[in-house]
């Protein structure tokens, strides 16, 4: 029997075996807006102000940095900032969606190159295992658990937020969503427009939704950062 | 099957003096970080009666969601098998692997491999499989199993985590944490570079989009499914959940029972294999959705028990598990949730003792974020397997049946535990006879009163009232 025929015979066995339960007996489904209020912890109408303090209260705790950024002189204050990771080589990840554009990348690899640290944008394998640091935009950002919200596509490969030992993202306050809950209406139907006003596309391969360094406790539930993920992670957060 | 069994690896498991104490020291400590973690939420009671919702109402609409989830998945360019039972599984991963020509494997900790024993079945085959998550790392390099379905060396001090690490890869012997995991970090950054093989489980399934959703600490879930050329995915059929929104549910509910984190470093979603144009990510995406007993459980009294979201926070609680570790239970999922899953999957794996391996305190349905009501299952299977028990306990149990039963046994019996049941001169009964004896081998049983209630009754008790 092929997989395909064996798994379909499997379903109709279920189904000829299972059926809901009559009526009243039945659980029902609650709607997905009823969900998302039972779900959401913080309102979605707070300001942007109380956002970006909760979004960097969270990720502080985390274990995330979170480095506020003026939008007019971001290029050379997230060159500063990178500047003093005590980095040798960074990859940059310009895409079309998230902060990280091609022409800001443009003004920040002179920048880093001129106090010594190697910029490249080509992303083999030899280059995402051997940088010291992935500088990637995100998609969004959740205000209530720091977290960032990174979608694969071409120019985003999913490795640059997980191969260097240190992720770098640059994340524009705008992004911030206030709740988990206001995340998936976005990742279904490719939701509200991004910086450059062009919509984002529905969900893609692979989403990750990045919240800490990657650690661990396995051993005698020490906490450790950086296991098989960066063990760093900085957040540009640009006003 | 003798009964007993059980026993002999509960009483050789408190010898180890060490292993309980870590147990008790780790179990403890999540116990807090779950409490804190849950009191952050405004609402939990509140999530928790929604997670045990879209649990039962998924799994009474089963074959409507895996056809929907089936047909997303395909649509995204997922290939989707089924496997039966876990040699049906194995058979189908080795043979891919053997389609694909591969030879590198790389593992996410996933219950579901475990459970249906794939690794060994990969290494016959030929291939070399290394398990990533740096607790089952550690157990593969030990020749060890897991004890806990969360942390999996909660039982090892790091002497030995140092021991294993030297001997097997030839690395310098240290004790210090930080330079152990560099190690391994190390070790399997080499082989993510060239593992053409991943396999996972997944923690959902979200019929609405076809979407498989990881939840992970150290980056090895992402690593896996995104280096090599072809992710395999072996899903038990109840992680379905209906639609992607619902996903916020248990992502609020999962972390913070497990560990007390709001949020684990990684959630990643994946839809398919990587899209036309997409800078990596795996070239095929097979999914296995894995059957090995769960549908039996449909429609019958037991079916909460697939709500289960793995959390772990039931085995922290148990002070059961707290006092004999993970490896008495000899099963691949120990705790509380264990003893129904285990002898529920594999009704003839001799695995019926571990109902009773619980007190009935009920810490475990107290912390269950989708509210499995685990006490009440444990009692229910304890019946369905009563004719295994022992002859002397079944005719005790009978005799006491019939005693209560009675007016006059009862009464009989009242005042031959009087006459037996001698205590201290405070009333304190520290050995009794028989049965009782077993009892009062590790605490002390108030003795019976003087005169019983109905003696004081008959004598004037009901004049006064």
């Amino acid at each position: 029997m092929s997989s395909q025929s064996s798994l379909d015979a499997f379903i109709a066995g279920l189904r000829a075996r299972h059926q809901p339960p009559a009526g009243g007996a039945a659980t029902p489904l609650p709607g997905v807006e009823e969900t998302a209020t039972i779900v959401r912890q913080v309102a979605a109408d707070d300001a942007r102000e109380a956002l970006v303090q909760r979004f960097t209260a969270a990720a502080q705790r985390a274990g995330v940095e979170v480095h506020p950024v003026n939008a007019d002189r971001l290029a050379e204050e997230a060159a500063s900032i990178v500047a003093k990771l005590n980095l040798r080589s960074a990859l940059l990840v310009p895409d079309g969606e998230g902060m990280l554009t091609a022409e800001l990348a443009s003004k920040v690899e002179p920048l880093l190159r001129a106090v010594g640290i190697e910029t490249i944008t080509t992303f083999d394998d030899e280059t995402m295992f051997r940088v010291d640091a992935g500088v990637t935009g995100v998609q969004a950002a959740i205000a209530e658990t720091g977290t960032l919200v990174c979608l694969s596509s071409a120019d985003s490969p999913r490795g640059a937020s997980l191969i260097p030992p240190i992720h770098v993202a640059v994340v524009s306050s705008r992004q911030i969503l206030a709740d988990l809950a206001d995340l998936f209406p976005q990742l279904l139907t490719g939701g509200a427009a991004n910086n450059t006003g062009a919509a984002q596309p529905a969900l893609p391969a692979c989403v990750n939704l990045i919240s800490a360094p990657s650690k661990t406790a396995d051993i005698e539930g020490i906490l450790i950062k950086g296991v098989h993920g960066p063990r760093e992670v900085h957040v540009l957060l640009v006003d | 099957m003798s009964a007993g069994k059980l026993r002999a690896r509960v009483q050789l498991a408190v010898q180890d003096k060490r292993v309980v104490d870590a147990v008790h020291l780790a179990t403890l400590r999540k116990v807090d970080a779950r409490a804190a973690g849950m009191a952050e939420l405004r609402n939990h009671e509140e999530l928790r009666t929604l997670a045990e919702q879209i649990k039962r109402h998924t799994l009474e609409h089963l074959p409507q969601y895996l056809e929907q989830f089936v047909a997303q998945a395909r649509a995204k360019g997922a290939q989707l098998h089924f496997a039966p039972d876990a040699a049906a599984a194995r058979t189908q991963i080795v043979q891919l692997a053997r389609d694909y020509d591969l030879h590198l494997a790389v593992k996410v900790k996933s219950m579901t491999t475990e459970e249906v024993e794939l690794n060994a079945a990969l290494e016959a085959a030929g291939l070399r499989v290394y398990e990533t998550d740096l607790g089952e790392f550690i157990v593969q390099l030990d020749h060890d199993r897991p004890s806990h379905i969360v942390t999996p060396i909660i039982h090892k001090d790091r002497r030995q985590v140092a021991a294993a690490m030297t001997r097997e890869l030839g690395v310098e012997y240290t004790e210090d944490a930080e330079t152990l995991t560099r190690q391994a970090r190390e070790f399997l950054r080499d082989i993510f570079r060239r593992c053409d093989l991943g396999i996972s489980g997944a923690n959902f399934a979200v019929a609405e989009t076809g979407t498989l959703c990881l939840l992970t600490n150290e980056g090895n879930g992402r690593m896996s499914t995104t280096r090599p050329r072809v992710h395999i995915a072996l899903v038990g059929i109840e992680k379905l959940i209906p639609r992607l929104s619902d996903l916020a549910v248990y992502l609020k509910l999962l972390s913070r029972s497990s560990t007390g984190q709001p949020m684990g470093s990684y959630t990643t979603m994946i839809t398919g294999p990587r899209r036309a144009g997409d800078a990596d990510g795996p070239e095929h995406l097979h999914i296995i959705l894995l059957d090995n007993g769960r549908s039996a459980l449909l429609g019958t009294s037991f079916q909460e028990v697939l709500h289960c979201i793995r959390c772990g926070a039931c085995l922290n609680a148990c002070p059961v598990y707290r006092n004999i570790g993970g490896h008495a239970y000899n099963s691949v999922y120990p705790g509380p949730i264990g003893s129904l899953v285990t002898p529920l999957l594999d009704p003839a794996g001799g695995h019926h003792e571990l109902p009773r391996a619980s007190s009935l305190c009920g810490a475990c349905y107290v912390v269950c974020p989708v509210k499995i009501n685990i006490p009440e299952l444990l009692v229910r299977l304890r019946a369905v397997h009563r004719d295994r028990q022992p002859w002397s306990k079944r005719f005790s149990m009978r005799a006491w049946q019939r005693a209560m039963l009675s007016e006059t046994t009862y009464r009989w019996g009242q005042a031959m535990m009087r006459g037996m049941l001698t205590g201290d001169v405070e009333g304190w009964v520290s050995r009794g006879p028989g049965a009782v004896g077993e009892w009062t081998s590790n605490r002390d049983l108030r003795g019976p009163a003087p005169r019983s209630f109905r003696q004081c009754w008959e004598e004037g008790l009901k004049d006064e009232t």
